[in-house]
């Protein structure tokens, strides 16, 4: 795909040669460490750049690397705009994801009604079902003393919790599983067809639920009432497809980047065996130093950010696993401390978009962690094998291949 | 001006001086108080910044409204004294108000 044109606005002093993309270490890698491989920004150059190509489909954003400007950005939602037509883009059918697509004031009333769903009593209530899951996939595999995390343990499990979630019955959880597949690691056309089947799926969800009403989450939404009127069926499919979006394969690349750190650090991995109080907050500091998401806003008017002008139009990128790295907000931040004291990171976003499933995601990675550790011995890599990372609009990991002795 | 106790479960307490006019997540954030997160930066989205309203200063705060009640669920053991910080407006008649933290944020 060509770059587009680096705009007038934007001084040459500021440009720099970035990309999610194409940066080294964010093309797929073995054994690399993709979040590690782009903190050299916080030591060299401005802190604030134009990367001249730097989505999927060749545009240019700004970037901003430290924590506090992000949260500048993030809190100005009138001037940066999360409405980007993220489906409009991909299926030619203008379905704004909602909330994340909603700005303030509407945002807030939608927000409202969904927060409930995801609240830490709810997540209690899942917590059973979810660890029987986790329970289950673990134990399928730990006879063979190997198992390859993403697709044995980290996709099943998060597929599973999220089907829970919805009230669609685990028959269903490996088509739902091939489509995650495609949709977060296969090819632009595989993508795309995951992106209708997804949308097709909870729209046959939908008409279901229409006719034979059940107390479920599409369920509820056919039930809810905002700002006096009930939800529209574009609306409640932009929800659905939101979580889908938002909560499988956040969870399972975290897991996937957390058990390959431990599987590379032995000793982080006998501190959590002898010390299980510590699993919080080492997924706490997994968050921080393996974060996988960017928020991308668009200036909907120009603003001046201390002298830069960014312009109406432009794309402004804040990236997690930057700002997780902000030698201003974390002291020694490349070191993995598992009991990091004041850990504020910014894996969850910041702002009115900060994450609505975040009590949900924080307990699946406990409950991950602390049966993978309780069943599995000692794990490692398997040698020979490497697992593959890779940058990009949400960071990933794939081939996570360990073994233990049984 | 308004100095704002914040208490932590164990009763160790750290006072605050907050400028009117802020909000007391936004003055215990700015001060670095570990206890108060504020992720979402005061628009009732992620109740990091829930606080245990001294019940003698109960009344001296205005009502929580709907959406703010609403959004105490998402917080961890709520009770009937619980506030989000962000909502709570500092001024000259709160000086010497007194907060307590919850065991956790998340
Ligand atoms: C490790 C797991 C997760 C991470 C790292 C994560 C991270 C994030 C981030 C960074 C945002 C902000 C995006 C932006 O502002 O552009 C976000 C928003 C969101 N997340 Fe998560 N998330 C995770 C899991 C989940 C789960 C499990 C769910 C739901 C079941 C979920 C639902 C949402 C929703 C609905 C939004 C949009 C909120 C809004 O616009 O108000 N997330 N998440
Ligand atoms: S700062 Fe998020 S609810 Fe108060």
């Amino acid at each position: 795909m060509q770059p587009h044109a680096i705009p007038d606005h934007v001084p040459p002093g500021l440009v720099r040669d970035f990309s999610y993309f194409r940066s080294p270490g964010m093309a797929p890698t073995p054994n690399g460490n993709p979040q590690a491989a782009l903190s050299f920004v916080h030591y060299s150059g401005p802190p604030v750049f134009f990367a001249p190509a730097n989505t999927y489909d060749g545009r240019g954003t700004w970037v901003i690397t430290r924590a506090d400007d992000q949260r500048r950005i993030l809190q100005n939602p009138e001037t940066f705009s999360s409405y980007r037509g993220i489906f409009k883009a991909a299926l030619g059918e203008d379905l704004p994801m909602v909330p994340l697509e909603v700005d303030p004031p509407d945002h807030q009333a939608y927000r409202a009604l969904l927060n409930p769903l995801l609240s830490p009593k709810r997540v209690d209530a899942m917590e059973a079902g979810a660890r029987e899951r986790a329970v289950r996939l673990i134990e399928g595999f730990k006879e063979k003393g190997s198992c390859e995390v993403m697709n044995d343990f980290a996709f099943p499990f998060a597929v599973g919790v999220f089907l829970q979630f919805l009230g669609v019955s685990d028959d269903r959880r490996d088509e739902f599983l091939g489509w995650a597949d495609d949709q977060f690691h296969g090819t632009l056309e595989k993508r795309l067809a995951a992106m209708r089947t997804v949308v097709d799926f909870m729209r046959g969800l939908l008409e279901q639920r229409k006719r034979e009403p059940a107390d479920d989450f599409v369920g509820f939404l056919l039930q809810a009432r905002i700002k006096d009127r009930p939800l529209t069926d574009k609306e409640i499919l932009g929800i659905a497809v939101l979580l889908f979006e938002a909560g499988l394969d956040t969870v399972a690349a975290a897991l996937g980047f957390d058990l390959c750190h431990l599987a590379k650090h032995g000793q982080d991995q006998q501190r959590l065996r002898e010390d299980r109080d510590l699993i919080k907050p080492a997924v706490e500091e997994f968050f921080r130093a393996y974060s996988t998401v960017q928020m991308l806003r668009t200036a909907v008017k120009d603003y001046d950010f201390d002298g830069i002008l960014i312009k109406a139009g432009d794309l402004v990128s804040c990236p997690t696993m930057i700002a997780n790295r902000d030698p201003a907000e974390f002291p020694d931040p490349e070191r993995i401390d598992l009991a990091r004291d004041n850990n504020r990171h910014t894996a969850f976003a910041y702002g009115p978009h900060r994450c609505l499933g975040s009590h949900l995601a924080r307990r699946e990675l406990i409950i991950g962690l602390e049966e993978f550790l309780a069943r599995i011995p000692h794990f490692r890599i398997k040698p020979g094998t490497a697992p593959l990372t890779y940058g990009g609009h949400v960071f990933g990991i794939e081939n996570v291949v360990l073994d233990w002795e049984g | 001006m308004a100095k704002v106790h914040f208490v932590a479960p164990d009763g160790t307490r750290e006072t605050v001086e907050i400028p009117d006019g802020w909000s007391a997540m936004a003055g215990a954030v700015a001060d670095g108080l570990d206890g108060i997160l504020g992720d979402c930066g005061g628009a009732m989205a992620c109740a990091t910044c829930h606080v245990y309203v001294d019940p003698a200063w109960v009344g001296a705060l205005p009502p929580p409204t709907d959406t703010e009640l609403a959004m105490l669920e998402m917080a961890i053991d709520p009770r009937a004294e619980s506030r989000l910080s962000c909502q709570i407006r500092v001024q000259p008649a709160l000086d010497g108000l007194v907060l307590g933290l919850p065991a956790r944020q998340f």
